[in-house]
């Protein structure tokens, strides 16, 4: 008893130790550690590998600092002490850089940085036409993308990190000058300022290959080598889709027809966790959140209607409209809204590709004057012509309403494809050039959109100006809003609701600005602010992880197309009737403390894409979308001083002189002991 | 550090005593179990340094204070140990083969405890040095300077072979209760490890050039203790 307290009461006392003492270590000293998350990484589809990827153990590079074109060039022409790791800022990121470092092999890496003196005009590594293996034909005829360069979809063999941070920048820079940047004659015998870029992937070639040694049945420990992209798909309905008595009626007896309001919910960019998206999607996402709230507010006395209208929102559309793909598929599957379960006494009428009587998607719709609706190929119908009327009678007070030529690349292509007969038609503030500079990149954040945040309430919106991007969204909407009632309804709105400013301008600041920003924090979502980047962002991710701004968006389209209900006390959801969800959110943006319960008709469904589900799919075939993302252990990113060869030759000699020479004194001392120390039979320590 | 680095850095510091273990201990078993004891002994004055250093709270920051105390307590578990090990002598009479050796020449033991001391201090000094260098890089990116590493070695190298020729002194001394010759010791062995506190200023030469200049002095001395002189060093080299 007495040895068992000593023994814990040592090991509290050393605990204690290692707990207390002060942690400065040796190596705290050497490396600089950089937030390593905003690395370039590797994705694949059914023929290739794009992206960048680092040696296993991390690219090392000694730092050279590039301010213009020709700091470039000289590091090429002289630099003599190894790999290097140019620091570029990104108006140098073009496919002539990238080329020419592939073929000078002196580089193991880049780090690129942003220059606010020298914002690029345009910057997108897109491609020129988005998706070419999945549009119709003759789509890509036109480069909608104008400005793209295409490196997103290269395979570059080194990795590329950003760094978005001016204190991280300024410390490269710092060490750059102490260590570096003089007398390159001599580099090669100093100590010189590295950095290491650890992204290294674990696939590689394609996603098939990819699957194949992922599924490997000869590994007892099976390691997965990547995810396929994909995500959850968002849609609701402005009136509840009643659900049938019998099983039969779900699958036959609906003459009902449906139109949809749809954008995608997706960008994508060089860098992983840096994926703003302002124009594309998130001015698309808000239009149609805005859109949906004016129209439940309109139909709120409404009984009678004609068609139902469907708001969907699309995941992973940048990846060859996987999240639109997956829905024409279940559609023709027979499964949306969801599938036909036995058990379920009130199933929800199937809705299929025939049952959509128009389509209208919402794209890119930042401040234009001019607004384009680019139709499908048969939407040369009298109903079409009249709703495209509307729109253009309801745009007259904000802007010119045309119509485009060509159908652009967008989740209508995916339906187009699954019906050919299919009107509908893309809303959007281009005609056949983007106007968006910076599609799909790090810049088209919320400058591009020309935003600023207001904070008003719902009284006084007097401060937002007439140009700003919340009057043109919510103008887009009323023109979206009165249209798609008459649409409905079969007659003029002479109501006086109007689009929320204050809610826009709230929606434009939770997606650009402020994960928890007061609509998060109505629809019971707070501190997404929080959740690690990859889990929240514009980004469509992979599907085992799951997307926690899908679901805040999803949330927040059930929020708006809701109804309070007061008999409901415990909130939950009757599994018989599929048809109702209902959350606990707060009752409006000026009151987010009470909260009530919402009766919403939004859902979910998943978004990954139909290759990875059928079994025998033929990858060859480029039916579906193939893109899968690979694993990797970290992205990390550090700083120290790599030592010169000279060094470390001097330090292996001393050790290594010193080690021998030992060898042979103490051996020669040893040998001669007895003639050396006189032994004690001859002299007593005292007398020595 | 490199792994060439780390490779010369450890020779540098560990050649020497792993030299002298092979040839003069390895082949005893006596002599081993000796060296371990003696390790165990730093090993607990390390503890008690260590809580020293924890229970005094406000004096935590000063480095010398607790320099200080763990020399002392270094000096005392050397006390303890000859204590021990004269205790112990009738004992090791029976299990040892070359009784005679180990026990008539009073020195071996000393020098046995001696570098057992050394290298646990040694290798304590050094490990946390070495096993946070192993990677790309080399002291001097934020403080410190490319030489870190190896004088770090150095001074290991330099602590190993005072502690050897310490224990040397400091049993002789007390056999014959020469009371000035473990002062020396102490204070010698105070006064070096004082210097390393200059190593904060990174002028390694003003640390490394009085450190080895203290051990040769040190080495010589502990030499005649042993019973060497002039004369049988010429000696021993005129054999050849």
């Amino acid at each position: 008893m007495y040895i068992k307290s000593s023994i814990l009461f040592f090991l509290y006392i050393e605990i204690n130790l290692i707990l207390l003492s002060n942690g400065e270590r040796t190596k705290d000293q050497m490396y600089e550690h950089f937030d390593g998350r905003m690395s370039c990484f590797r994705r694949l589809n059914a023929t290739h590998q794009i992206g960048c990827s680092s040696k296993r153990d991390g690219s090392t590079g000694i730092i050279h600092y590039v301010e213009e074109q020709e700091d470039l060039n000289f590091i090429l022409k002289t630099g003599s002490a190894g790999d290097y790791i140019p620091i570029i800022p990104t108006v140098l990121l073009k496919p002539e850089t990238i080329k020419s470092l592939k073929n000078s092999g002196k580089i193991s890496g880049i780090v690129i940085y942003n220059d606010n003196t020298k914002i690029p005009k345009h910057y997108s590594h897109e491609l020129k036409c988005p998706n070419p293996r999945s549009n119709i034909e003759k789509t890509c005829d036109v480069p909608w993308n104008k400005h793209g360069t295409g490196i997103l979809h290269d395979d570059v063999p080194f990795p590329i990190y950003y760094v978005n941070n001016e204190e991280d920048l300024k410390k490269i820079k710092d060490c750059f000058q102490k260590f570096n940047n003089f007398s390159y004659e001599t580099q090669y015998t100093r100590s010189l300022c590295s950095i290491e870029l650890d992204a290294f992937m674990h696939a590689t070639t394609d996603t098939p290959t990819c699957i194949r040694r992922s599924n490997s049945k000869t590994n007892l420990n099976p390691v997965k080598f990547c995810d396929p992209l994909g995500g959850e798909n968002v849609w609701a309905s402005l009136f509840p889709i009643e659900n049938v008595t019998a099983k039969n009626d779900a699958v036959h007896a609906n003459n009902k027809k449906y139109i949809i309001l749809a954008t995608h919910l997706d960008t994508t960019s060089m860098v992983h966790a840096a994926y703003p998206g302002a124009v594309n999607p998130i001015t698309g996402i808000v239009t149609l959140l805005a859109t949906a709230d004016l129209l439940k507010r309109m139909v709120k006395e409404e009984v009678q209607y004609g068609d139902n209208i469907l708001f969907m929102l699309f995941s992973g559309e940048t990846y060859d409209y996987i999240g639109s793909q997956r829905m024409v598929y279940d559609m023709e599957k027979d499964e949306f809204p969801m599938k036909i379960d036995p058990d379920i006494k009130n199933p929800l009428p199937l809705i299929h590709l025939d049952d959509i009587s128009i389509f209208v998607e919402l794209d890119q719709l930042s401040k234009n004057k001019q607004l384009f609706a680019n139709p499908t190929d048969s939407s040369n119908n009298s109903r079409m012509k009249n709703f495209m009327q509307k729109l253009q009678n309801y745009s007259k007070s904000f802007a010119t309403f045309m119509y485009g030529s060509q159908l652009p690349p967008s989740s209508l292509q995916s339906f187009v494809k699954g019906n050919s007969n299919l009107s509908g038609l893309v809303l959007a503030n281009y005609r056949s050039n983007y106007l968006n500079n910076y599609y799909n990149s790090i810049y088209d954040n919320y400058t591009n959109v020309d935003y600023q945040y207001y904070n008003t309430t719902e009284d006084n919106t007097s401060e937002i100006p007439f140009d700003s991007i919340q009057y043109y969204t919510a103008n887009i909407s009323e023109m979206l809003a009165r249209s798609l009632y008459e649409e409905v309804i079969n007659k003029r709105y002479e109501g006086d609701e109007k689009p929320r400013l204050e809610l826009i301008d709230e929606l434009y600041n939770c997606y650009l600005l402020n994960p928890d920003c007061k609509v998060h924090q109505a629809i019971q979502r707070k501190k997404l602010g929080e959740t690690p980047y990859n889990s929240y962002s514009f980004y469509v991710g992979v599907t085992v992880v799951p997307n926690l701004l899908t679901y805040a968006i999803g949330l927040t389209l059930g929020w708006l197309t809701g109804d309070i209900v007061a008999t409901n006390k415990t909130c939950i959801g009757d599994p018989h009737i599929p048809v109702y969800q209902y959350f606990n959110m707060s009752r409006s943006l000026d009151n987010l403390n009470t909260t009530e319960c919402f009766r919403t008709t939004m859902n979910f469904t998943e978004a990954l894409s139909p290759a990875f589900i059928l079994p025998d799919y033929n990858w060859k075939s480029n039916k579906y979308s193939s893109w899968s993302e690979s694993t990797w252990k970290d992205l990390t990113v550090r700083m120290f001083l790599k030592p010169s060869a000279a060094h470390e030759r001097f330090t292996i000699a001393i050790g290594s002189v010193t080690f021998i020479m030992s060898l042979i004194l103490v051996y020669f001392v040893k040998s001669r002991s007895h003639i050396l120390f006189v032994t004690p039979e001859n002299c007593s320590p005292t007398s020595c | 550090m490199t792994v060439v680095e780390f490779f010369g850095c450890t020779f540098l510091a560990f050649g020497p005593p792993f030299a002298m273990f092979i040839f003069t201990i390895a082949h005893d078993p006596v002599r081993i179990i000796i060296l371990i004891a003696a390790s165990f002994f730093w090993l607990l004055s390390l503890l008690l340094s260590s809580l020293w250093w924890f229970m005094v709270i406000p004096l935590k920051g000063q480095l010398a204070f607790g320099l200080v105390f763990s020399v002392l307590f270094q000096e005392v578990f050397r006390y303890l140990i000859y204590k021990i090990l004269r205790k112990a002598e009738n004992g090791l009479k029976r299990i040892t083969d070359d009784s005679t050796q180990l026990i008539e020449n009073k020195h071996i033991l000393a020098y046995v405890s001696g570098l057992g001391f050394g290298i646990i201090s040694g290798a304590f000094s050094l490990v946390n040095v070495v096993a946070d260098a192993v990677g790309p890089a080399t002291m001097g990116l934020k403080s410190g300077t490319e030489m870190f590493f190896i004088t770090s070695a150095a001074t290991s190298l330099c602590f190993i072979l005072l502690h050897t020729f310490w224990s040397v002194i400091f049993f002789n001394a007390l056999d014959n209760g020469n009371k000035i010759q473990v002062a020396a010791v102490v204070s010698s062995h105070l006064l070096v490890s004082l210097l390393t506190l200059l190593n904060r200023y990174q002028i390694y030469s003003a640390t490394l050039i009085p450190l080895y200049a203290i051990v040769i002095f040190t080495m010589m001395c502990a030499f005649r203790v042993a019973g060497g002189s002039f004369a049988s060093f010429k000696a021993s080299v005129k054999l050849q």
